[in-house]
């Protein structure tokens, strides 16, 4: 009787594969809003699988309880429009439809078409920006509870063969293929789409030719939006609807935009589809394949499908054609780093002594973020290289603290040292593929290594201990018991110095040699490379040094928290540290040390503003806010602003001095970086 | 100009060829860019390559300096077979290209510029250098482009700042600070005006005695012919004809291709004063 043994067997292994058209239906239409909008508006959405997670508890309140919610906090959000026993199913669709063709459309209008000609940086900031903030703002106003929904589409059971599937899955594979095959007919056959590819093809021409690019790129951005809401609307009843987990579609889906190289409507559909079912074919693997993992598999497989996809197709991705005048963020020039490190130093050690207990904690979490705020200059803002795994590397190396502390029985300082070391090893993994890929398809390839990491790595309970997390030994040197808890001073002084000191190697750092390399990599990576620098090597040497202060850091969170777990390095926080640097300013040290004090969720200021108005829950929300509006208005983030306006009062207070002469100091030029060099500013 | 030039790359042969093309061909698709070309650049000299626009002069620099693969045919630096070699590689060999389009670093200044070209590209070395002191003083080749250049008076200034002119100068001095065996310069004439190409022209002549040789890019005839020892002409991708400045001039092939148009012959009696 083998034989129908064999054949069952065989059949469930179908039976999952289509049970996997419904998540890969989501993927496919989330798939083509993001090739939507990056044909039309050059920007590759991160937010748009938050879009469609808004969207969704937009449904699910007009349905339940007859409201129609706002992304905002505090203020009212939510208005009544019919009685609390809900609308009915289809018309609560519909005007939620509505509401996502106008949403789109604002946030276009808002932060997206001004971004047109911005660079990577930051048009990747932007939105993440905003996938930050609408996934702070679910949080606050919705839990992060799995909320679920009764059916939509029909779902009774269906025969195929021999297997009983459930009608929904076909319906929702059906309508992805109709609206692959519509948009694909809209675009060869419409005015509509001639117009959109000629604007992509030439924006400039496209405007002489009376057509507006950005009206144009306006109809598909709402075209998208309204798309995602369908998608995830119909696919409530699949899964559960929770903040986190609809807000990460976005991963797969943008695996099969970049299979379709972002432009074949055909390929994204068939890509996404194919996507979904290999996740749930994986749920049967697991049961059969006892060996695999047991957690995250299905995470991990879009990681696997980008690289491959960044791999075979790097080369032939179509860049889209624009006006661009590249502005990379301003770059600070450390001047006298050793004096400017000795006097934080004293600044510091008065701050930690003078502050209570609870202050002093937030002093300690303000250096430690910096730490790894750092990592994200020298990466993104010397090299130019868009990284959104930071914080994961910072945890693999404070993870790695405890085992090396367990199995190699090395602690402070070795243990830290070798733990970052780890850390380097996944960074230079992480890094890899910018040897091949750049902007935005850099940040699209170090997301998906981090949710990779984070569901493969963290969520592995012999590697980070589950939810109790694991336990860290006090650091102790030369017999001073470092442990943060006695009276945390000596910690705080301890974690101040190490901090300073990378603070201070990397301003040496970005003033030598190897600094001069990363910003002309940054500049031009041709010119760079006219000149003899190995451009890939560069690359890969900075997000290796990048990824050893990240380790430090990590390592030093470890030290301070005394027990580690994996939600402190989740995909979240590395967007979330990316964040807060380019907000304090990417490209300067003063930057991580402002995103640190100013916007580390822990850290001086929120810990003030926390005391004073219970502010902390809010903290994830301004960083998305604050990250979107800084890409927006002022990319050089806050100290550069603050620079300038120092710079100001520094000359209104000489120019009183000096009688009424200005000092004729050009505005870029603060300093000459050696000496030697004639006066700047002399005439010509 | 008193200029002291730095500590010269160890030459592989006193005389001969830097540089030797063979049948090198460039296409794209069914367009041929560069068409079987031959020719050798000659030690010590000041070589000139012209043509109209779209000859492909550019193209050509890309194939020679590993920006593009050439279809077929082989490049030869001193003798040794470099077809296919990365840009960074050559580099590091001497075989140094500016860029019609300049492209400098634009976040560092324009010392910075040069200094990044004069660095020695180990990496691990260059972290070394975080942890000790720092050495202030300029290095000998920074010195010496900046003299050639003539751009010690806005070594300290940012690219952004500088006239067009003095922008195309500062590529100069870059590669210069590379200290190259054979300097390859894409247009720099464009978008000067005629003093200030006439300086130029100075400048390029005084590089053979400090041990480098050019190939100068152009389509500015005027500055070709009065600067070069030997020219080429390339015209759709192929070279129609190879000589003295004086042997260009008389030769009918290039009068046919480039100075009959009027513009042309006007740069070319420009050329014959100069």
């Amino acid at each position: 009787m083998q034989a129908p043994r064999g054949a069952t067997h065989m059949s469930s292994y179908i039976l999952f594969l289509l049970l996997g058209l419904g998540s890969g239906a989501v993927y496919a239409v989330l798939g083509l809003g993001l090739v939507l909008k990056y044909r039309s508006a050059g920007v590759v959405d991160f937010a748009h699988g938050a879009v469609a997670m808004f969207c969704a508890y937009v449904f699910i309140e007009l349905r339940s309880n007859g409201e129609l919610q706002f992304p905002w906090i505090i203020l009212p959000h939510q208005v009544r429009v019919a009685s609390s026993s809900g609308l009915a199913t289809a018309p609560s669709i519909l005007i939620t439809l509505v509401y996502a063709a106008v949403l789109g459309l604002v946030f276009y209008m808002t932060i997206y078409r001004p971004l047109r000609n911005a660079p990577a940086l930051a048009r990747v900031g932007a939105s993440i920006g905003v996938m930050l903030a609408l996934q702070a703002i679910a949080v606050l106003n919705y839990s992060t509870f799995a909320v679920s929904s009764p059916p939509i589409l029909p779902a009774t059971p269906v025969h195929v063969a021999s297997l009983i599937v459930p009608s929904d899955r076909l319906y929702l594979a059906g309508l992805t293929v109709l609206v692959g095959f519509a948009l694909a007919a809209i675009y060869r056959f419409t005015r509509f789409g001639l117009v959109t590819r000629a604007a992509v093809e030439n924006e400039r021409g496209a405007a002489l030719l009376g057509h507006s690019a950005s009206r144009i790129a306006a109809y598909n951005w709402v075209l998208a939006t309204v798309l995602a809401a369908a998608a995830g609307i119909l696919i409530l009843p699949i899964t559960t609807l929770n903040p986190g987990t609809y807000t990460l579609f976005i991963v797969p889906a943008l695996g099969a935009a970049l299979l379709g190289r972002f432009s074949s409507f055909s390929v994204v559909v068939i890509a996404g589809l194919v996507i979904g079912m290999l996740q749930s074919e994986l749920v049967k693997l697991q049961t059969v394949w006892t060996w695999l993992p047991q957690q995250g598999l299905q995470d991990g497989l879009p990681f696997v499908i980008i690289m491959l996809a960044m791999v075979l197709l790097a080369r032939r991705l179509s860049a889209r054609g624009q006006i661009t005048d590249v502005h990379n963020p301003a770059v600070g020039r450390p001047q006298r780093p050793a004096i400017t490190a000795v006097s934080c130093v004293v600044v510091g050690i008065v701050a930690l002594l003078v502050a209570n207990t609870d202050y002093r904690s937030a002093i300690i979490s303000s250096l430690i973020v910096a730490c790894v705020c750092m990592s994200v200059v020298i990466i993104t803002g010397y090299v130019g290289q868009i990284s959104l795994a930071q914080n994961a590397l910072a945890g693999i190396s404070a993870f790695m603290l405890v085992h090396i502390a367990h199995g190699l029985g090395l602690g402070f300082p070795l243990g830290l040292i070798l733990a970052a070391l780890c850390a380097v090893v996944v960074g230079l993994l992480v890094g890899l593929p910018a040897v091949r890929v750049r902007g935005v398809n850099l940040a699209v390839t170090t997301l998906a290594t981090a949710a990779a990491l984070d569901a493969l790595v963290f969520n592995n309970s012999s590697f980070s201990g589950g939810f109790t997390g694991l336990n860290v030994h006090a650091p102790h040197l030369f017999g001073l018991n470092l442990e943060p808890s006695a009276s945390g001073v000596t910690f705080g002084i301890a974690v101040l110095v190490i901090v300073v000191l990378v603070g201070l190697f990397v301003a040496r750092l970005r003033n030598g040699r190897l600094g001069r390399a990363f910003l002309a990599v940054r500049s031009n990576e041709r010119a760079a490379a006219s000149i003899g620098i190995d451009v890939a090597r560069t690359k890969l040497f900075a997000f290796a040094i990048a990824a050893f202060i990240a380790g430090i850091g990590g390592g030093l969170l470890a030290y301070q928290q005394q027990n580690i777990n994996s939600a402190s390095f989740t995909l979240w926080t590395s967007l979330t540290i990316l964040a807060i640097t380019y907000v304090g300013g990417v490209g300067r040290i003063t930057g991580a040390i402002a995103a640190g004090v100013l916007l580390a969720s822990n850290g001086v200021m929120p810990t003030l503003l926390d005391n004073l108005f219970n502010f902390g829950q809010y903290q994830a929300l301004i960083a998305g806010v604050a990250l979107t509006l800084t890409a927006v208005a002022n990319p050089d983030g806050v100290t550069q602003e603050m620079g300038r306006g120092f710079t100001q009062l520094r000359r209104a207070a000489l120019r009183r001095v000096a009688g009424g002469r200005p000092p004729s100091t050009p505005p870029l030029a603060e300093t000459p970086t050696t000496s030697g060099p004639p006066p700047v500013g002399a005439p010509r | 100009m008193s200029v002291v030039a730095p500590a010269a790359r160890p030459a592989a042969s006193g005389s001969g060829a830097v540089l030797e093309a063979d049948a090198l061909r460039v296409q794209y698709g069914n367009v041929v860019a560069v068409n079987d070309v031959t020719f050798s650049v000659p030690r010590g000299s000041v070589t000139g390559l012209i043509g109209p626009n779209g000859a492909g002069k550019t193209t050509m620099i890309d194939a020679l300096t590993g920006y593009v693969r050439p279809t077929r045919g082989s490049v030869r630096l001193e003798g040794e077979t470099i077809t296919g070699s990365r840009p960074h590689r050559l580099a590091r060999r001497g075989l140094i290209r500016t860029f019609q389009s300049v492209e400098l670093f634009n976040d560092l200044t324009v010392e910075e510029n040069l200094m990044v070209a004069a660095e020695p590209p180990g990496m691990l070395a260059g972290l070394g250098r975080v942890f000790v002191p720092d050495r202030r003083q300029r290095s000998e080749a920074v010195r010496w482009a900046l003299d050639v250049t003539e751009l010690q008076d806005v070594a300290g200034r940012f690219p952004t700042e500088l006239s067009h002119g003095q922008r195309k100068l500062v590529g100069v001095g870059r590669g210069l600070a590379c200290r190259p065996s054979l300097l390859l310069l894409d247009e720099p004439a464009a978008g000067l005006d005629t003093s200030e190409t006439l300086a130029l022209g100075q400048r390029l002549r005084t590089l053979p005695e400090h041990g480098v040789t050019v190939l100068l890019i152009d389509h500015d005839m005027g500055l070709v012919l009065s600067v070069c020892d030997q020219v080429m002409v390339l015209d759709f991708g192929n070279l129609i004809a190879q000589g003295t400045p004086a042997e260009i001039r008389a030769n009918p092939a290039v009068i046919e291709a480039y100075l009959g148009s009027s513009e042309a012959s006007g740069h070319a009696s420009d050329g014959g004063h100069a």
